[in-house]
C-alpha cells in the first residue's frame, strides 16, 4: 500500500496520545496471577457444571467429589435408598399377607395401620415436595393419631396377641420417627414454631419404643423378643443416637462458640476456616459476650505479614481485618508490597464500582489504616461503594450488600446503610426460600440466586441475618422459619466432625436467637407450636395403652377358657 | 502453580495492548478494560483444556481470547445495566487522563469521530505500539485489512486535526 505519510497523522502523535493510558506491565501480570489464584480457589469450592449445580440443590454432597465414602454415608442419601427399599419390601409384604388378610380377630384398624406403614415411608418422600413439609407432617400426625386411636379402641375385642399389637405400635412409632426426624435433615421448617425443638419429640418417641419393648417383655415373656430382633433394635437405636443426633444437640452457647475460636488452627497460608471464625467472633461481639483469647491468631497473622513467602489469600486478610487482628504498623508493612500499593492507589485514583469486592475488601481496610481519611477521600470511597451497591434482583445481592455495609462502616458512613434499608429488605424477600417456594429443599434460609437454586445456603443466610441486625427483619419473613433452617443445619452429626462443619450455621443461629430475638407469642400460639411434641406423646401413650389392653384381654380370655 | 499449556507471559505481552484497546472500543472505560483484560487472560489460562489449537498459533490464540473477552465484557455490561447506576458505553471523554497538549486533545476528539472499526484498530495498535499482526489475530481478520483500516483512519485523523487547527486559528 502506497502510504503518503504527509497526508496522515503521525504515528508518534498517536503513540504519545495513548502512552499515559498504558498499563504497568508488571502490575498487570501480578493482577492476572492473583485473578488466576482467586478463580482456582473459588472453582475448588463450587461445582461448575450446570447439572452439578442442580444436583447440589438436592444432595448434601458435591456430585463431583471423589470422596465416595463420605457422600454414601450422608444421611439423606441413606434415607432415599432406605425408603425405596422400605417401599419395595412393603409391596412384597403386602403380597405375602394377602392369603391371611382376613384372619379372624384381627382389628380392622390394625390392618389399615399396617398398610399405611408399608407404604408410608415412600409417601413421606413424595408428599413434602408436593404439599410442603409442615402440612405433610400435620396431616401425617393426624392420620397416625386417628388410626392409632381407632386401633386402641378395637384392640380389646380383636383377640390380637400383645406381641402383635406391640409390633404394630412400635412400627407406627418408627414411622413417626422417620417422618419427623430423619427428614428434618432435608426439610428445614419442621416444627418451626416449636421453642422446645424436635429433640424433645424425638426423645419421647425413642422412650415410647423402649417402653413398648419393656411392656412386651413384661406381658409377653422373653419369647416375644428374639435375640436377632433385640440386636437389630439395639444397633438401630445406637445408630440413631450416635449418628443422627435425635435430640438436636447443636453447641450454640456462647461458650461453645468461644471454644470454636480457641480450637481454630490459625494458619494464614490456608483459606479454610477464616471466614467462619471471623463470623463467630463477630457473633460473640454482637451478643455482647467476651472475646476469647486471640493471641494465637494475632501471632499467626503477624508472621504472615513479616514473611512474604507465606502466600495469604485475600479472604484471609479480609477476615483478619474484620476482627481486628492487624495493627496499623502491620497494615503499613502490607501496603508497602508492590501489588498492594498499586491496589490502594487505584482505590483512590479510579472512579466507579469496586471490582472483585468479595475478595479485595481488605484493600479498603488497608487504605483506611494507612492514610488519613479526609472528607474528600471519604466521599470518594463512599461514592465508589455506592456504585458497587448491587441491585436487589442480582444474584448474591445479600452477600454483596453485606460487603458494602462492612465498607460503609469502615469509612465511618454508617448513615448510608440506613438509606439502603428498602433495598436490603427487597433482596431479603427475593432470596428467602419460603415454604411455598415450590420444589425446594432446605427451606427457611436464604439462597444466593432464587432463579438458579431453590435451596438455602449458609453463607447467604449469614449475610441476611447479619443485615437483619442492622436494618431489621422485613414483616413478611418468618424468623422462626429461618431459625428452623439454622437449627436443622446446626445439629451436630458425629460430634467432632459436625462441629467444625456447622460453625457458620451455629453462629448464625446464635445471632437470630440472642441478637435479633424472636417475636413474642401468646400462650395458645406456644401450645400450638408444640403440636408435634403433643402428637408424639399421644401416639406413645396410645401405643402403651394398646399393649396393656391386649395383654389384659389375653389374660381374660385365658381365664374364660 | 503449573501452567497447563500456554506461555502466559507470551500471551500477555502479545495481546495485552490490543485487548485493552478492543474492550475500550466496545464500550468499557480504560480502568474496566484493563481489569477485563486481566480476567480474560486468567480465564483463558484456566480454561486452557477447552482450547483447540496450538498455543503458538497467533490467530487461534487471538480468536480464543477475543471470545472470552467479549463474553466477559457482555456479562459485565449486563450486570451494569441491571444495576442502573452506570450507562453502557460510558462517555470515553470522561476517562482520565485528559491529554494536556491541545494537539493531542484534538486528536483524541478526532478518534472518537472515526467509524467504530477504525477506532478499534487505532486503539489496539497504538496503545502499546502493538504490531498489526497481533491486532489482526485478535480481531480475526488479515494483517492487510488492519493496515488498510489504519491507513484510512490516520488519513481521516489528519483531516480532522487540520480542520480543528484551522477553526482554532480562525477564532
Amino acid at each position: 500500500m502506497n502510504q503518503d505519510e504527509s497526508k496522515m497523522v503521525a504515528e508518534d502523535d498517536l503513540l504519545d496520545l495513548f502512552r499515559p493510558r498504558r498499563t504497568d506491565p508488571e502490575g498487570f501480570d501480578e493482577a492476572v496471577q492473583r485473578k488466576i489464584e482467586k478463580r482456582q480457589s473459588s472453582r475448588e469450592q463450587q461445582p461448575t457444571a450446570r447439572w452439578q449445580r442442580a444436583a447440589a440443590t438436592a444432595l448434601p454432597f458435591s456430585p463431583s467429589s471423589s470422596k465416595g465414602v463420605g457422600w454414601i454415608l450422608s444421611l439423606p442419601f441413606l434415607m432415599l435408598i432406605g425408603s425405596v427399599l422400605a417401599f419395595t419390601s412393603g409391596v412384597r409384604a403386602a403380597g405375602r399377607r394377602k392369603p391371611t388378610a382376613k384372619r379372624p380377630g384381627d382389628a380392622k384398624a390394625g390392618s389399615a395401620i399396617e398398610t399405611l406403614l408399608h407404604f408410608g415411608p415412600f409417601l413421606i418422600i413424595v408428599a413434602p415436595w408436593l404439599f410442603g413439609i409442615t402440612v405433610t407432617i400435620d396431616v401425617l400426625m393426624g392420620l397416625l393419631i386417628v388410626a392409632m386411636l381407632a386401633f386402641t379402641l378395637q384392640v380389646r375385642g380383636s383377640g390380637m396377641a400383645p406381641s402383635e399389637v406391640g409390633r404394630i405400635g412400635m412400627s407406627l412409632l418408627s414411622t413417626a420417627f422417620i417422618a419427623c426426624f430423619l427428614w428434618s435433615f432435608t426439610f428445614g421448617p419442621l416444627a418451626a414454631d416449636s421453642d422446645i425443638g424436635l429433640g424433645a419429640s424425638a426423645g419421647v418417641i425413642l422412650l415410647g419404643i423402649a417402653g413398648s419393648g419393656i411392656l412386651l417383655w413384661t406381658y409377653g415373656g422373653r419369647s416375644v423378643l428374639s435375640v436377632a430382633g433385640l440386636t437389630m433394635t439395639a444397633v438401630w437405636l445406637a445408630f440413631i443416637a450416635t449418628a443422627l443426633n435425635p435430640l438436636g444437640l447443636s453447641a450454640t452457647d456462647p461458650d461453645d462458640l468461644a471454644a470454636d475460636v480457641a480450637n481454630f488452627a490459625a494458619d494464614p497460608g490456608k483459606l479454610s476456616g477464616w471466614e467462619d471464625i471471623a463470623a463467630t467472633i463477630e457473633t460473640l461481639d454482637g451478643i455482647g459476650a467476651s472475646r476469647p483469647d486471640l493471641s494465637r491468631m494475632r501471632d499467626a497473622i503477624a508472621t504472615a505479614v513479616s514473611d512474604r513467602k507465606i502466600k495469604v489469600h485475600p479472604v484471609v486478610w479480609t477476615a483478619a481485618a474484620r476482627i481486628g487482628l492487624l495493627t496499623d504498623a502491620q497494615w503499613r508493612d502490607l501496603v508497602s508490597r508492590p501489588g498492594n500499593a498499586r491496589e490502594v492507589e487505584q482505590l483512590i485514583d479510579r472512579d466507579g464500582e469496586l471490582y472483585m469486592i468479595d475478595y479485595d475488601e481488605y484493600e479498603v481496610w488497608m487504605l483506611c489504616a494507612t492514610q488519613e481519611l479526609t472528607p474528600a477521600l471519604r466521599d470518594h470511597l463512599a461514592a465508589r461503594i455506592e456504585a458497587t451497591w448491587p441491585d436487589p434482583a442480582t444474584p448474591r445481592a445479600l452477600s454483596e450488600m453485606l460487603l458494602c455495609v462492612h465498607l460503609f462502616d469502615r469509612i465511618g458512613r454508617e448513615d448510608l446503610v440506613d438509606a439502603h434499608r428498602d433495598d436490603i429488605h427487597a433482596a431479603m424477600r427475593r432470596q428467602w426460600v419460603a415454604e411455598h417456594s415450590g420444589f425446594a429443599c432446605s427451606v427457611g434460609g436464604f439462597t444466593s440466586d432464587p432463579e438458579e437454586f431453590a435451596t438455602s445456603f449458609e453463607d447467604s443466610t449469614w449475610a441476611a441475618v447479619s443485615l437483619m441486625t442492622r436494618v431489621g427483619v422485613p414483616a413478611d419473613i418468618d424468623l422462626r422459619l429461618v431459625r428452623a433452617y439454622l437449627r436443622q443445619e446446626s445439629r451436630m452429626a458425629l460430634a467432632g466432625i459436625g462441629r467444625r462443619l456447622t460453625q457458620l450455621e451455629r453462629a448464625t443461629l446464635v445471632r437470630v436467637e440472642r441478637e435479633i430475638g424472636l417475636p413474642q407469642r401468646t400462650i395458645a400460639q406456644r401450645v400450638l407450636g408444640e403440636r408435634v411434641l403433643i402428637a408424639t406423646s399421644l401416639l406413645v401413650l396410645l401405643c402403651w395403652i394398646s399393649v396393656v389392653l391386649a395383654a389384659r384381654a389375653q389374660v381374660l380370655r385365658s381365664i374364660e377358657s | 502453580m503449573t501452567p497447563p499449556g500456554p506461555d502466559l507471559d507470551h500471551w500477555t505481552r502479545t495481546f495485552r495492548g490490543p485487548l485493552i484497546g478492543l474492550l475500550v472500543s466496545r464500550g468499557a472505560d480504560w480502568g474496566r478494560a484493563e481489569e477485563l483484560a486481566q480476567d480474560t487472560f486468567a480465564e483463558g489460562w484456566l480454561s486452557w483444556s477447552r482450547f483447540q489449537g496450538s498455543p503458538n498459533n497467533l490467530k487461534a490464540a487471538g480468536a480464543w481470547l477475543r471470545g472470552i473477552a467479549l463474553r466477559l465484557h457482555g456479562a459485565d455490561s449486563r450486570r451494569r445495566r441491571r444495576r442502573r447506576t452506570q450507562e453502557l458505553h460510558e462517555d470515553l471523554a470522561a476517562d482520565p487522563p485528559p491529554p494536556v497538549d491541545p494537539r493531542l486533545e484534538a486528536l483524541d476528539e478526532a478518534i472518537a469521530k472515526l467509524p467504530p472499526g477504525q477506532q478499534e484498530v487505532v486503539r489496539m495498535r497504538y496503545l502499546e505500539d502493538s504490531p498489526p499482526a497481533h491486532v489482526a489475530a485478535l480481531l480475526g481478520i488479515t494483517k492487510k485489512a488492519v493496515e488498510r483500516r489504519l491507513y484510512e483512519a490516520r488519513q481521516k485523523l489528519r483531516d480532522h486535526v487540520n480542520r480543528a487547527e484551522r477553526v482554532g486559528a480562525a477564532q
